[in-house]
């Protein structure tokens, strides 16, 4: 997806957005993220309570490379997932393919076994529908002429006075 | 690449600061932080040692808005600059759509600009990438300190291509968004020239 700079189409989103919500609902946790690889939010559902979307996101892909990188020293191929318990809070992270990542936010006294089973089922869902919208790739998806000069203005208008 | 989002009409942009260690990568961004209106920045996240050193990243998002009906949005990040954390350096380098490279302008640091020049070139490699062809500006900075080299110098010796460069001093904001909106307009150019092949 978004790893050759891709798009998915409103369509898509919305069926990722419903796979999400009956995740929640199904699994019965609190919070969960989809992320790309590159660390953006794709989207979420559930109470996202003090989450702050981009910060979240970029650490999540961060920790989730070096974990990579981590299984490879090791001779692993990779790690398709992993777990972290906090106090309050455990935390689950799986991996769509090389597409996106999983994040799965659940009160302790939630079943971690159930949350990984509905977790894998999400994630074949979410990653027959990562696929790049219609138009198949996503080459010369375009913003228009005269953009630049729109966006640099704007970005003036936000670095003005300095 | 920058993304496209087309299911939330929103654009993701990726700068990336690079450098040698205390060369001011980190300093650019909290300056950003504190001159840019809230509105237009999420928080600056740090991922540092217990002395202040990048040991991951920093992230500042910034927030331009809607232009002609996207969602405009930047990530700058900066990378460790000390020698021994590239593994994670090139971890950030990942999906760069532009760098600045801050360079430390003082005489006794030249040596650690070029290898870190040669690094981040040699980073781009092995993701695929080439500085020659992707948005890059330089910032000379420190320039307020006593024993510094010429800009003219810094240039013949680590810009021969001439690429848009400017005297910094991150400390006090000069040269800072300067820099920004150099490699901003060349990162935006090429997203309209080039979608997002
Ligand atoms: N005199 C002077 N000091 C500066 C300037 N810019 C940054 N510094 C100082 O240089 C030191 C290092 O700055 P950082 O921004 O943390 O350096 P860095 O490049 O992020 O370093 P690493 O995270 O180790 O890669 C700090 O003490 C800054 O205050 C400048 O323009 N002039
Ligand atoms: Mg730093």
């Amino acid at each position: 997806m978004n790893k050759q700079g891709g798009s998915l189409s409103a369509e898509q989103m919305q069926t990722i957005e419903s796979v999400l919500a009956g995740y929640v609902k199904d699994a019965g946790i609190r919070t969960v993220l989809l992320v790309d690889p590159d660390g953006h939010l794709v989207c979420q559902s559930g109470a996202m309570d003090t989450i702050d979307p981009v910060s979240f996101g970029a650490l999540v892909s961060a920790n989730f490379a070096s974990t990579q990188q981590i299984a490879g020293q090791m001779g692993e191929k990779e790690f398709n997932a992993f777990y972290i318990q906090g106090k309050e809070k455990d935390l689950y992270v799986s991996a769509v393919e090389d597409k996106a990542i999983l994040v799965s936010i659940f009160a302790r006294g939630t079943t971690v076994g159930m949350v990984k089973i509905f977790a894998e089922k999400t994630v074949k869902e979410i990653s027959a529908n990562l696929v790049p919208g219609e138009g198949g790739d996503q080459k010369g998806l375009s913003v228009g002429g005269g953009f630049a000069d729109s966006a640099l203005a704007e970005l003036d208008k936000v670095l003005g006075g300095i | 690449m920058a993304t496209i989002n087309y299911g939330y009409r929103e654009i993701n942009c990726k700068i990336v600061y690079y450098g040698p260690g205390m060369s001011g990568k980190t300093t650019n961004l909290e300056t950003i932080h504190k001159k840019v209106p809230p509105t237009n920045r999420g928080k600056l996240t740090s991922l540092a040692t217990k002395t202040d050193r990048t040991l991951f990243f920093d992230l500042l998002p910034l927030d331009l808005g809607t232009i002609k009906g996207f969602k405009v949005k930047f990530q700058l990040y900066t990378v460790p600059g000390q020698v021994y954390y590239n593994a994670t350096r090139k971890l950030v380098l990942r999906g760069a759509d532009g760098v600045v490279f801050v360079a430390d302008s003082q005489k006794d640091r030249y040596d650690d600009n070029v290898e870190s020049l040669e690094n981040l070139r040699e980073n781009l490699k092995e993701h695929g990438m080439d500085l020659d062809a992707m948005p890059f500006v330089i910032g000379w900075n420190k320039r307020d300190l006593p024993d510094v080299m010429s800009v003219e110098e810094l240039n013949a010796k680590m810009n021969p291509r001439g690429v848009p460069n400017f005297e910094m001093e991150a400390l006090t904001g000069r040269g800072v968004f300067e820099a920004l909106r150099a490699v901003t307009r060349m990162v935006l150019e090429k997203l309209e020239k080039e979608g997002t092949r």
